[in-house]
């Protein structure tokens, strides 16, 4: 893996092999960066636009990338900062704070033709989007991706500690809702 | 008018509206889903698709974008330089000829009285005043 990945950011870096190797970093990461984004925008669309963003950005700055954390890490990085500008952008556009935003995104999920989820799926959704923004971002890393919160805090630059509290934090909060 | 074929005239391929309806499932199913979410049938393959052809337009290195960023350069570098500068060249010919004109034309050949028969009684009594005081 650290080998592969060494592979492709060298090959990034050359501009005879940049072309051939950027294409098989979408390839790689195109779906795991998708879920990560759409969970955060909860709309296909948007996602759609935000991991184009995502790679662009990859692609223009790859040259930066120093390895000082996994090529992973670092898109997952990439992929969420777009995420959140991009929620940024559309409720400063329509004069709503990002909360309200997202809530109104999932008050819309149940006639959104890409959502298909139980009644469950569709109260668990509204429930996280009613958790203030960093809370949300870090159960989706948590509760859907499965990540380290070693992993996370290397991507939101947060400490362990501190995500820890996020999400027991958000956790409680959902049970409570639930219970209610 | 009773007289024209009323048979429809148009054709379409064979088996057209099977593989309409199978088309249109197929596209408008859903192909992947993740906790409730769906992507549209074959979205990946075109997003790879999408992602590659902008890449290669925004592509850091290309020559495009080296002009387009050299010549905003040249014209951000030619506003700094050139207009506070003919400003300020322009204030200081301005300056100086006005002081020329006075020395030359006008106070050379003036008395303290003719100077002071230009300037407005409200410019003199000041000047008076504070010079009464001073000397008090």
């Amino acid at each position: 893996m650290e080998t592969q990945q060494s592979i492709i950011i060298s090959s990034l870096q050359e501009p005879e092999t940049r072309e051939k190797a950027f294409k098989l970093l979408v390839q790689e990461y195109k779906e795991r960066l998708y879920w990560h984004i759409r969970k955060l925008v909860l709309d296909h669309d948007d996602a759609n636009d935000v991991v184009q963003n995502t790679f662009i950005k990859i692609h223009l700055n790859i040259h930066k990338f120093k390895g000082k954390s996994s090529l992973y890490t670092w898109m997952y990085r990439i992929a969420t900062n777009e995420s959140i500008n991009f929620i940024n952008s559309k409720s400063t556009k329509m004069g709503l704070q990002n909360q309200e935003w997202i809530e109104a995104k999932a008050e819309g999920l149940k006639a959104d033709s890409y959502f298909d989820g139980d009644e469950a799926t569709l109260t668990l959704q509204k429930l996280i989007a009613k958790l203030p923004e960093k809370q949300r971002i870090v159960f989706n890393m948590k509760y859907f991706d499965g990540m380290t919160y070693q992993s996370i805090s290397e991507i939101l630059d947060t400490s362990v500690g501190a995500l820890k509290a996020s999400y027991h934090h958000a956790v409680t909060k959902i049970k409570s809702k639930l219970n209610d | 008018m009773t007289d024209l074929n009323t048979k429809n005239p148009f054709k379409i391929p064979e088996n057209y509206f099977k593989e309409l309806e199978k088309n249109l499932i197929e596209n408008t199913q859903a192909s992947q889903t993740e906790h409730g979410f769906n992507v549209p049938k074959n979205y990946f393959n075109s997003l790879e698709e999408t992602i590659l052809r902008k890449s290669k337009k925004s592509s850091p290195f290309s020559r495009r974008k080296l002009i387009v960023s050299i010549s905003t350069l040249a014209a951000a570098l030619a506003v700094l330089f050139t207009i506070p500068r003919s400003q300020n060249s322009e204030n200081q010919i301005e300056e100086q000829a006005f002081n020329d004109y006075l020395e030359s034309y006008y106070l050379e050949d003036m008395d303290g009285y003719e100077i002071l028969s230009m300037l407005e009684d409200n410019e003199i009594d000041p000047y008076f005043d504070n010079s009464i005081k001073n000397y008090k």
